[in-house]
């Protein structure tokens, strides 16, 4: 299930909207799966509320004297039904389409925010400055995910992975096209700082 | 006595029906239009990030915008 994955190596079938014809992804990521637990699991809760309900719904009319008529019954399973589908969905799509993408020129942001904002930021791989990886944490440490932060040459000074799996995987990976690009061998230990280090 | 009781938890039953039907109505007219917003959402997205899900996903998005329409018509007809 590559399609889901958090962190995909040569993706198959992926293109992006600013891709050029020459240009090639080498690694897609998207935030680590265990950062999807939370709505993952209020939705879980969402769809057996109602099993819940019915479960109870004697004590409800017995004890507490509330009755619905049946067609109101309904009518609020199908709603609550379609709304839970909704929180998920949005959430899915949310974590589906906020990617980072580094191809074989530059390194790609995609930024959905709710349902109305978006942002695609993008950094040249040769006005990356220096790269850093950082993790902390409990969950960050056990699940080994954490944060890339590229310092860049340009206006916009920094470019940040946030919450991707095997972020020192990464920042290797990164340095090593920058260095491929350059055709120096000097990089990693002059402008680079290796390891999660950054102050 | 009796009578009275019970037409009294008539007329209430009645007050909070005629007020949670347009209630309903409104909020699942709302939803509509928050679906078909998800329906333009997945193919602007779809068009930045092209993958194989897409397809996928776009029938999700359809499938939720007809659900909610089918949820608008079952809400007019039985209550």
């Amino acid at each position: 299930m590559s399609a889901l994955a958090s962190f995909v190596e040569k993706p198959v079938g992926i293109h992006f909207e600013t891709q050029e014809k020459n240009e090639t992804v080498l690694y897609l990521m998207r935030r680590h799966w265990v950062t999807n637990l939370g709505w993952l699991s209020l939705g879980t809760i969402m769809l057996l509320l109602p099993l819940v309900l019915v479960v109870s719904g004697d004590y409800l009319t017995k004890e507490l004297g509330i009755e619905v008529s049946a067609n109101y019954q309904i009518a609020a399973f199908l709603i609550w039904y379609l709304f839970s589908f909704g929180f998920l969905l949005e959430n899915f799509l949310t974590w589906y389409f906020n990617v980072y993408i580094v191809t074989d020129k530059r390194l790609v942001d995609v930024d959905f925010f709710g349902l109305f904002y978006k942002q695609i930021s993008e950094c040249q791989l040769e006005k990356i400055q220096d790269v850093t990886h950082r993790m902390g944490g409990v969950a960050q440490i056990m699940f080994h995910y954490g944060d890339v932060l590229i310092q860049t040459a340009g206006v916009n000074d920094y470019f940040e992975f946030e919450v991707v799996p095997n972020p020192g995987f990464v920042q290797k990976k990164i340095i090593e096209l920058i260095e491929k690009k350059q055709g120096s061998t000097s990089v990693s230990g002059v402008l680079f700082r290796k390891g999660g280090d950054h102050v | 006595m009796f009578n009275q009781v019970e037409t009294g938890s008539l007329l209430n039953s009645l007050n909070i029906e005629f007020l949670v039907k347009p209630i309903l109505i409104l909020f699942v007219l709302g939803y509509i239009l928050f679906a078909l917003v998800i329906v333009r959402q997945v193919n602007l997205m779809s068009a930045v990030l092209g993958t194989n899900l897409s397809p996928i996903l776009k029938t999700f998005a359809w499938l939720h915008l007809l659900g909610s329409v089918f949820v608008l018509m079952v809400v007019l007809i039985i209550l």
